[in-house]
């Protein structure tokens, strides 16, 4: 680009005048994106591999996950169907790397790199088949060579490819070194004590002006590929399981066969042009389309695609706020699914019996956890998981719902009649749907093969965390307690500390009436404790323990909190004040991290949703 | 298809839609709809917790029960019921009433496990409780009668339990969602009476069942008057409350139970859920016992215009109490006291679900279902499987319905698996001294109990097995153990699988081109690891790449094994049980020879079970029981017999025949079928002399001790036979023969211990 070349995003901007909107112009060019790759893909007859079907139903709040393995279904309304390319495409924009286990021939490689040809010019992407000769294999081949100086081989980073490298396919990833497919997914690579960034660089607008050179980098989008293994141990086969570590780095799915549902079409179908051009052009009509500018405007993509490819797809642009409520219920669902609920409850009994002795309080939690019928069904869910739930699945959980709720909002929009307006106008929430969801295919993925869906169990907490939740609404004075997913303000702890706090500015009270009041809210959860709600139980206790660790907080801090909660204002209300003790507890946290007791940490966070 | 299937069919499915919504986690939880045609009853449901079986058995006896008993107390307020506003005809109100009777009973075995017994630990606490109950009302009663009250009422209590909060679930108190969800899936199925839509699951439904039996008088006074509590609580017309009344009074007083005694028992019942419930428990569940006992009293007022509201309160109060740990139990207990005195001793009440097995999904399986309790009337008094019994007198009435078929057991032997379960129960939880003279009661109960005549009926079929397992339990836990050295531990080699190796496979000559492609890092992380060398520089631009493979070769390693102590592979236990060494089956604790054999015999097992776990090896055992007969067992895994709570091998061993001494060698040639390769050893232990033929028995032991790896141990209990004469001089000359003369039982243990476990 010359000095006075305009970036194409540039010229948009300019054309939009007055009306620039950044967000405008990203949802246009996304949904265009969204649009085009996959237009490009179906008139090239790569026929579509339907992976899951996921229905919400928002009325009774149960989630239901169809595995259907490459078999076209007839539509269902509030559906979200998931094929290969959706999780390419959100695997794209969300930044996670992907792992597609499946037969030989059923079109994991082929689709990942119809994608990537669409999307990237040839040269932006590469495509790595390991071998099962270490020697031969390199995950960075793509960005390395070998030079011969001297006589001795020696390795150098080829730049030039790194800063022009979108994505790239690790076929029979299995095969590769698990130290070099770790920097991979770190979007790193460690060469001669040097560590390169991989992935574009981000440019973003700043006062009108597109800066290209930025200090962010968009991950390259990394798609594995495998046949399933043959064995669940560490025997020496050719297709053994992943190293653990690089396992819990990817988003797995398996692709199933779509043959015989597509069948003889797959002769069927032409096109013209490459890939790429045609996505860049189809992307050019619909953007210029839904924007009202000149096509002119995009005559330069070609040139600039990098680096509009990189602002379009950056992640994060469609992060998205996760509802309170999602954030409890996903708190609730890693409790209740990773591992022995007796334990786990006699955990929570201890924690509140330690802060009742703390505290002077007497939150009593009557009886035990019994080894009943339905802790059994839970136990046979948890104990079918290869590893235990562990750190990097509640943060999987997380992307997979956000993955979820990105899908439905670019189909949402699509289907739309103004595409870009609905994608604005939607709410663009992580809510109980996409938690449920994620949890579904998490838990899928963590189980050995042939084990019974989770899908029963998770529906069991979901219905349990709505029917705790709707009784915690009436009881805080919900005139209709339904439960509606994208409600800001539900969740049980959430409506605890809001009646609390409510009070407490109301009546212009002090951090001893909060403390006391919050007991009051842990005493009433408890009296719904029920000898034949046992799942309902561990959700309650766990509530308990967070709301009695938050009133420890309260009484550790007394001193520093009371002023604030004295100060609080009226006209701004709970959520002002809910926000200055997170805000109070964050300033806590690095003041004192090393002796802040841990379990504030684990705990304060997600009880004030901050 | 017939109509009465077809309906089950539908409201099979309509009850999983419901399950889905409102608890997911038995969504997939299997139903099957069969027939059972060796049933006497017209329809039979079970569970063992993992599926439902419902049987239609006879579809038109089914219809006709309906039709002729509950169409007629219903169709004068059916659009109440269903809460529509046109009537009803009675053709569709018989086929809506039976639609919702089969979706009760799924319901009803689908949340046995969730709402009582919900554990195993559930199911204990309920079985303690009942027996105090029992005990209050009722101090006279011996233990063991106490015990088989608690084990032929505790389903009939379980049913409260689940029915009360059934009706609770599904009137959607406590913003249950059930309700709702049944709401939800009536609206979406469009269901209808007659074009008019059923929103909300009818009132009277749970006490239909109850209704058919006791019109047919195949209750007994148990079911028929919790069936009328049932009604008391189940309906929002008070016509209908007073008709389903009407049917229930009328079967008590077939019974013998007056009208008013019968209103006088409810009143009392109501009051029995709180008598023996702490007041300030009470309280913190919001129930304030006088009003309760205000609200309680005027439900036997069935036209009054507040029933509704107390009616309402009585199922809340309940289902608090039975959902609070602190008040379930004793709220059982106080119900118990009342019911406790026309609890049958002898038979199992004819609850639904008689047969229903609790503990958390740990039992075998279920029994007759909702269907036994409506069983219309017809069973005949042959049927042993008749749930109802007699009212308190154990005159047993025609019983209540039909068999049970779960798990391919007998009526019998579910019987047996379920007192066995109430008397573990109640092992675990009464305290020490009243479970141990439980125990000792229920053991010694041999007059009807430990024997093999003929003759008895099914209550001392279950004696028979019960007494077995309280004999066991008694000796396992009295009898002392010997003391077994801990074994030493030995070093051997195992193959831990394989270990792979690094084979050079190729070896080529590269250009510098072809050496620029290749993964240097790879090459040198390799070199370092294994020292190997990959590429190496010819000169001239030539290098040597090797290449290699992995071989797989066995990895050997070393573990240690236990060693020091022998056990044999057989044991074979011959024992006199004759009028000598017990006068009578009642010798339990009472310090005879043949309860200190038994202590001997349980201190011996005790010892060789823990040698066993120890060593991982496992004593084929086999008891042979000789007085009057010679009854032997079979053999089986000492282990497993130790762990088990009942087996036939200890029915023998524990039995005794108390006749002479007589002993019959053909019982040799059966136990060497049963033995395994190996060592075995044969224990002949008797107090008296032989009066068969003693020159046959010599005979046979010598021909034992003269086997490779067998021994013959003869023990005399202070006597001195001609037999054991020639024994102890067969003895000096064979060392596989070994003879003990004993001046009593306990001496036993010393000598047999070091026979049957060695010490290297």
């Amino acid at each position: 680009m010359t000095a006075e070349k305009k970036h194409t995003l540039e010229k948009i901007a300019s054309e939009m005048g007055a009306g620039f909107d950044e967000d405008k112009l990203h949802t246009a060019m996304l949904l265009s994106y969204a649009s085009s790759v996959f237009g490009v893909m179906r008139s090239d007859n790569s026929v579509p591999s339907p992976l899951y079907r996921i229905n919400y139903d928002t009325i009774n709040n149960t989630v239901s996950l169809d595995e259907i393995y490459g078999k076209t279904l007839p539509p269902r309304n509030e559906s979200l169907s998931i094929s290969l390319t959706d999780e390419i495409f959100c695997s794209n924009i969300r930044d996670i790397p992907l792992l597609l286990e499946g037969e030989t021939g059923v079109g994991k490689t082929y689709g990942a790199m119809k994608y990537l040809s669409t999307v990237l010019q040839k040269g932006n992407y590469f495509s790595h088949r390991l071998s099962s000769n270490a020697f031969l294999n390199n995950l960075f081949a793509h960005f390395q060579e070998g030079k011969m100086l001297n006589g001795m081989p020696v390795i150098e980073a080829k730049m030039d490819c790194i800063n022009t490298t979108g994505g790239g396919i690790e076929d029979e990833i299995n095969r590769g070194d698990s130290n070099e497919a770790l920097q991979l997914f770190d979007n790193e690579m460690h060469l001669g004590g040097t560590v390169y960034k991989l992935g574009l660089l981000i440019p973003k607008f700043v006062n009108g002006k597109l800066v290209l050179q930025t200090d962010k980098r968009k991950k390259l989008l990394i798609v594995c590929a495998q046949n399933p293994a043959g064995v669940d141990d560490a025997k020496f086969t050719q297709t053994m399981q992943l190293d653990a570590a690089v396992d819990n780095r990817l988003l797995k799915t398996y692709v199933g066969n779509a043959a015989a549902s597509a069948g003889s079409t797959l002769w069927l179908g032409s096109s013209k042009g490459k890939k790429h051009d045609r996505f860049l052009e189809s992307l050019t009509n619909r953007a210029a389309a839904y924007l009202g500018v000149d096509k002119k405007m995009f005559s330069d993509l070609k040139d600039d695609w990098l680096s509009t490819y990189a602002w379009i797809t950056d992640s994060k642009r469609t992060d998205k706020p996760i509802l309170y409520s999602a954030m409890e219920l996903s708190d609730l669902m890693i409790a209740t699914f990773s591992g022995n609920l007796i334990e786990y409850y006699n955990y929570e009994k201890e924690v509140i019996s330690e802060w009742n002795n703390l505290l002077g309080t007497d939150v009593k939690i009557v009886g035990d956890l019994q080894e009943s019928v339905r802790i059994k069904q839970m136990h046979e869910v948890t104990n079918s998981f290869k590893v235990p739930i562990i750190f990097r699945d509640i943060i999987q959980i997380k992307k997979v719902a956000d993955v979820l709720a990105t899908l439905k909002n670019v189909k949402d929009a699509l289907v739309s009649s103004n595409p870009v307006d609905t994608y604005l106008k939607n709410p663009r929430y992580v809510t109980v749907r996409e938690v449920a969801g994620a949890m579904g295919l998490l838990a899928r993925n963590k189980q050995i093969n042939n084990s019974v869906s989770p899908m029963n169990a998770i529906n069991e907490v979901l219905t349990q965390y709505v029917t705790l939740t709707q009784k915690f609404m009436i009881d805080a004075g919900y005139l209709a307690p339904n439960f509606d997913l994208y409600d800001p303000n539900v969740g049980i702890k959430k409506l605890a500390l809001y009646k609390v706090l409510r009070d407490t500015i109301t009546n212009g009270k002090t951090v001893d009436y909060v403390i006391n009041k919050v007991v009051e809210q842990a005493n009433n959860l408890t009296t719904k404790i029920k000898v034949s709600e046992d799942i309902q139980n561990v959700l309650i206790v766990r509530s308990v323990g967070d709301l009695m660790t938050f009133c420890g907080f309260l009484n550790e801090y007394k001193t520093e909190i009371d002023p604030i909660i004295k100060s609080a204002d009226k006209k701004k209300g709970v959520f002002d004040l809910m926000s200055r003790i997170g805000d109070f507890y964050y300033k806590k946290l690095e003041d004192t991290a090393m002796v802040m007791p841990e379990i504030y940490q684990h705990r304060i966070q997600r009880t004030l949703g901050v | 298809m017939g109509l009465v299937r077809k309906i089950l069919e539908e409201s099979s499915l309509t009850w999983r839609d419901i399950v889905r919504l409102a608890t997911p986690i038995d969504a997939g939880k299997k139903v099957v709809l069969g027939k059972n045609p060796n049933s006497s009853s017209d329809f039979e449901a079970y569970t063992d917790n993992v599926k439902i079986v419902i049987n239609l058995n006879d579809e038109k006896k089914f219809q006709d029960n309906f039709q002729n008993i509950i169409v007629p107390a219903y169709k004068v307020a059916a659009s109440k019921l269903y809460d529509v506003k046109k009537g009803i005809s009675e053709k569709e109100l018989l086929k809506n009433l039976m639609f919702d009777a089969f979706l009760f009973i799924h319901f009803h075995e689908q949340l046995h496990p969730w709402l009582c017994p919900n554990s195993d630990y559930d199911e204990k606490l309920i079985n303690k409780h009942l027996y105090e109950g029992v005990k209050i009302a009722e101090p006279s009663l011996s233990k063991s009668q106490a015990m088989f009250k608690v084990n032929n009422s505790k389903n009939l209590i379980w049913d409260a339990v689940l029915n009360i909060s059934f009706v609770s679930k599904t009137a959607g108190f406590d913003n249950d969602p059930l309700a709702e969800k049944i709401s939800y899936v009536f609206q979406k199925d469009g269901r209808e009476i007659e074009y008019q839509p059923v929103l909300h699951y009818p009132s009277g439904i749970l006490p239909t069942i109850y209704m058919t039996s006791a019109k047919n008088r195949t209750t007994d006074i148990p079911i028929s008057i919790v069936g009328a509590m049932y009604a008391s609580m189940s309906y929002n017309d008070s016509v209908v409350r007073n008709n389903a009344m009407d049917v229930f009074f009328d079967d008590l007083k077939s019974k013998k139970l007056s009208q008013n005694d019968s209103s006088a028992l409810l009143k009392k019942m109501y009051g029995g859920f709180v008598s023996k419930v702490d007041k300030s428990l009470l309280s913190s569940l919001g129930i304030d016992k006088s009003v309760y006992d205000s609200k309680t009293s005027f439900l036997n007022d069935f036209s009054s215009s507040d029933y509704e509201l107390n009616q309402r309160y009585f199922v809340e109060s309940l289902t608090k109490i039975f959902n609070h740990p602190g008040t379930r139990y004793n709220s059982l207990k106080g119900f118990m006291e009342i019911l406790s005195p026309f609890i049958s001793t002898t038979q199992k009440q004819g609850s639904p679900d008689q047969n229903t097995s609790g503990g958390g999904g740990s039992g075998g399986s279920g029994g007759s279902g909702g269907g036994s309790s409506s069983g219309s009337g017809d069973s005949d008094e042959d049927d042993s499987d008749d749930g109802g019994s007699g009212s308190g007198d154990d005159e047993g009435e025609d019983g209540a319905g039909g068999s049970g078929s779960g798990g391919g057991k007998s009526q019998g032997e579910m019987d047996e698996d379920s007192i066995a379960q109430t008397l573990d129960d109640l092992l675990g939880t009464l305290d020490g001294d009243e479970a141990d003279d439980l125990l000792e009661e229920v053991a010694n109960n041999s007059g009807s109990g430990r024997s093999y005549g003929g003759g008895v009926g099914s209550g001392n079929k279950i004696t028979s097995k019960i007494s077995v397992i309280a004999a066991d339990e008694f000796y396992k836990k009295h009898a002392e153990v010997i003391d077994v050295k801990n074994p030493s531990k030995k070093m051997f080699s195992i193959e831990l699988g394989t270990k792979k190796i690094w084979k050079l496979s190729n070896s080529s000559t590269l250009t510098s081109a072809d050496v620029s492609k290749l993964n240097y890092q790879q090459i040198m992380t390799f070199q370092k690891a294994t020292g190997m060398p990959v590429l190496m520089n010819l000169g001239n631009g030539f290098y040597r790449f090797n290449e290699y493979k992995l071989d797989e070769l066995p990895l050997k390693s070393y573990n240690s094994q236990l060693t020091g102590l022998e056990v044999p592979d057989n044991w074979v236990l011959i024992q006199d049980s004759s009028g000598t060494m017990t006068g009578s089956g009642a010798y339990i604790g009472s310090g005879n020879s043949f309860d200190i054999l038994n202590r001997v015999k349980y201190g011996l097992k005790k010892g060789l079970y823990d040698v066993c776990k120890k060593m991982k090896k496992d004593v084929n055992f086999g008891v042979v029981d000789f007085s009057s007969s010679t009854i032997y067992g079979g053999m089986d895994s000492l282990v497993k017999l130790y762990e088990m709570k009942y087996h036939p091998i200890k029915k023998v061993s524990l039995t005794p025949q108390c006749g002479s001494t007589l002993f019959n060698t053909a019982v040799f040639k059966r136990i060497e079928k049963d033995l395994k390769p190996g060592t075995t050893i044969y224990t002949f232990i008797t107090d008296g002399d032989i009066q068969s033929s003693v020159t046959d028995l010599y005979n046979h032991i010598q021909k034992i001790a003269s086997k490779p790896k067998h021994a013959f141990v003869f023990v005399e209990i202070n006597y001195s036979s001609n037999i054991g004469a020639s024994v102890e001089r067969l003895s000096k000359v064979n060392p596989s023969v070994l003879f003990y003369h004993v001046s009593n039982a306990k001496d036993i243990k010393d000598k047999l211990s070091s026979v049957l476990i060695k010490y290297n």
